[in-house]
């Protein structure tokens, strides 16, 4: 009963984030109902009794990444609201078109059994072991690849940051040594 | 009443005494940091609000800590009761958030420290074993870094939404601050997890019972080390407190608050100092174990039923004694750290957590892992502590990459200054 | 490296052992040095008769003209100072004041000479404003001879 009480709740907050996360006009009140939402949805992996996908949901996604989102917008002080872009009619109906049917795609899919429901999933509970266990037996390839992806993104990162040492292109303080002599 | 409404009373009843307790001690440790920070500096510290109001107590105006003992509770009051002043550029919602969501998190991390041994207590004829922990999660360790990540948001709001700029650039500050030295706390963590081969707190402390030869700052002292040193970081203590400089920013992200709001990010300060020692007590220096294990027969003795209500308060109560010595002594460390080492500048705070602490770190994770695969370590079912083989490889690795770390930072430290020295 | 920090340490440790170079402000109060220029002080002789003669150099010398005196003729059958004049007011505006001395300086007689107070907080404005009893030494604790004056020594 309590534990029905509370993922009610938790669902309700869910979506009323997510929905705020599009409405809000200030970035940073979207990034901030998104750390709701993804803070909603570990509270839900928790009553699934699966603790460890809730708490790598936290540190990953609301500890570390939309940390940097705020950041970002802390450092553009996005405080001002953007006026939003008036699109034409015929756009805004396309639009409307499309958010429908991405919608019943979803109700569909929920609906056809392709997802099992809920309380099956709720019995067994995820422990770290079994984690650990697949990511190092079963899935070691495909764990090892996404590190590699990991460490490309950080290098092309690196290079995006530091082209000018790349490629030679002079520096704020070479180009003033240079217009000193 | 069934037994499931009793175990929950249970769970109320340790969640208000755990909390209370915890809230109470932060006044002292405010008077504490003062005193000791004042004893540092030669000074006599705070002695003027002390019990000498009673009648009969007189003598004890202007005596050493107790001449001050109610200063903290007299501070707080003064904030309780002063007008709080809010500027009407700041972003209202937010402004009134920022500091709830400060303090909610250093209370939080509360939840999974265990107190002491569990004590046995007889309800209607029924024995219920009560551990004194609030909560044993399997994901302990997991939960504590999520909420310490979480923790950051409430500094960042609370420098954004003021719309001052001291205020923006202490957010700004912190959060940077915390994205790097997070990477390193966890990763410093990694050794110990190893060495347990769980992420429940209940196991960690299992495996250093039995002496304080047991204790994992043994096995892992580089671990230790970076543990304390992000911990600072992270709670924005003094070799670190780069969000609150005063020197430069007023007094950072919180620059426009006062009252009752500015007295939670004093508060939540303190929790996390206490959250931090807490953690590392537990983690490193055999939480509520003492150092020399009693014989089990003293033991037998002293945990015997009383009246037949309750048992094992013996251990109980040693074991949190022991638990309070171990966070008090780190206590004393964070605030003797605070009136020792100056502020860092920005760059040297971000060299040592990215070229120093996180290389460490990493170094240190591998080399555990090498050394607990080499010496072939079982992961026993029952958390029980591990031969002396374990520990002695672990020291040595341990001490190999304490010098070579020294050496490298000496290096570095020359090449830096050039050859001035 | 380490080391260094280990020492940084172990001084501060140190120093929580040392007695407090600090005082406990209102029931211990710090000895002023005998050069220290506090509140003004107005002497007399051992008589009892005050040294001023009212000769008005200091309020002459006195930089930010904090000084202010009205002289007055001596009545020989009750003087009240030991020359011919005395002065019948005698002001000193402490917040004006810049404690500079050269009043003390200046003073042919050695009437005024600068004391060890220190605490001269007041409510009001004007009650900064120092009149000549608040100055003047008590009666029965007169000086006989003209004290050395207190500048122009070596610390």
């Amino acid at each position: 009963m309590f534990l029905k009480i509370l993922y009610h709740l938790f669902v309700f907050l869910a979506l009323f984030g997510s929905l705020m996360v599009v409405v809000s006009k200030k970035a940073i009140y979207s990034a901030l109902f998104l750390i709701l939402t993804m803070l909603t949805i570990a509270s839900l992996f928790v009553l699934m009794n699966a603790q460890l996908a809730a708490a790598l949901q936290v540190i990953v996604y609301a500890g570390a990444i939309m940390v940097l989102f705020l950041f970002v917008i802390m450092l553009l002080n996005l405080g001002k609201q953007a006026p939003l872009s008036r699109r034409s009619r015929p756009v805004r109906w396309l639009g409307l078109l499309f958010g429908v049917g991405i919608g019943a795609q979803i109700i569909a899919v929920i609906y056809s059994g392709f997802i099992p429901p809920a309380e099956t999933t709720a019995a067994a509970s995820v422990t770290i072991d079994h984690v650990a266990r697949l990511i190092l037996t079963d899935y070691l390839y495909p764990f090892e690849m996404i590190s590699v992806l990991l460490l490309v993104a950080v290098i092309g990162a690196v290079v995006l940051a530091r082209r000018h040492l790349v490629q030679g292109v002079e520096t704020v303080t070479e180009t003033a040594e240079k217009a000193g002599k | 009443m069934s037994r499931l409404l009793i175990e929950n009373i249970i769970f109320a009843v340790k969640i208000v005494v755990i909390f209370g307790a915890v809230l109470t001690a932060v006044p002292f440790m405010v008077l504490l940091e003062r005193v000791l920070i004042a004893r540092i500096q030669q000074r006599v510290g705070p002695n003027r609000v002390g019990l000498d109001f009673i009648p009969g107590l007189g003598f004890l105006k202007g005596k050493f800590i107790i001449g001050g003992i109610l200063q903290a509770f007299i501070d707080g009051a003064k904030l309780f009761l002063k007008e709080e002043v809010r500027v009407r550029a700041v972003d209202p919602v937010l402004w009134r958030i920022a500091p709830l969501i400060t303090l909610v998190p250093a209370i939080m991390i509360l939840a999974i420290v265990p107190f002491g041994p569990p004590i046995g207590l007889n309800i209607f004829g029924d024995w219920y074993k009560i551990p004194l922990a609030i909560t044993d999660l399997e994901v302990g360790i997991l939960f504590y870094l999520a909420v310490t990540g979480v923790a950051v948001y409430g500094i960042v709001l609370a420098g954004y939404s003021s719309n001052s700029k001291y205020s923006l650039i202490g957010g700004i500050r912190s959060s940077a601050q915390m994205i790097s030295y997070e990477i390193a706390l966890s990763l410093s963590l990694v050794g110990v997890l190893l060495i347990a081969g769980s992420f429940s707190l209940s196991r960690l402390i299992g495996i250093q019972s039995e002496g304080v030869w047991n204790w994992n700052i043994w096995k892992q002292p580089i671990g230790a080390a970076l543990f304390l040193i992000a911990g600072f970081a992270e709670s924005n203590r003094l070799p670190f407190d780069l969000p609150e400089g005063e020197s430069e920013l007023g007094a950072g992200f919180h620059t426009e608050y006062s009252s009752m709001k500015f007295a939670m990010f004093f508060m939540a300060e303190y929790m996390n100092m206490f959250s931090y020692s807490a953690i590392l007590t537990t983690l490193f220096l055999g939480g509520f174990y003492g150092p020399i294990p009693l014989p089990a027969s003293v033991y037998a003795m002293i945990d015997q039923p009383i009246f037949g209500i309750v048992s094992g308060v013996g251990s109980a109560v040693i074991g949190v004694f022991w638990f309070s010595v171990k966070v008090f002594l780190l206590v004393c460390l964070f605030v003797w750290i605070r009136g020792t080492l100056p502020r860092f500048r920005y760059d040297q705070l971000m060299d040592l957590g990215w070229k120093v602490m996180l290389p460490a770190a990493l170094v240190n994770m591998v080399v555990t892992a090498a050394v607990i695969a080499l010496v072939a370590k079982p992961i026993s079912a029952a958390p029980t502590p591990d031969g002396p083989a374990l520990t002695i490889a672990l020291l040595v690795a341990g001490v190999v990459q304490v010098v070579a770390i020294d050496r490298i930072l000496t290096a570095r430290k020359r090449r830096i200054l050039g050859h001035a020295h | 490296m380490l080391i260094d920090f280990i020492k940084g340490l172990a001084v501060t440790f140190k120093h929580i052992w040392k007695k407090p170079v600090t005082f406990n402000y209102p029931e211990v109060k710090r000895p002023q040095p005998a050069f220290y220029r506090g509140r003004h002080r107005l002497q007399r002789y051992s008589n009892g008769l005050e040294r001023c003669v009212a000769c008005a150099l200091c309020a002459a010398v006195c930089p930010p003209e904090a000084i202010y005196l009205e002289a007055e003729e001596n009545d020989p059958k009750r003087p009240v100072g030991a020359g011919e004049r005395y002065a019948r007011l005698y002001q000193i505006h402490q917040i004006r004041c810049i404690w500079c001395g050269f009043c003390e300086e200046a003073c042919p007689e050695d009437a005024i000479v600068m004391g060890p107070i220190f605490e001269m907080a007041n409510y009001k404005r004007s009650d900064f404003v120092c009149n000549k009893e608040q100055m003047l030494d008590a009666p029965d604790k007169g000086f006989g001879e003209p004290i050395v004056l207190k500048v122009n020594q070596p610390l």
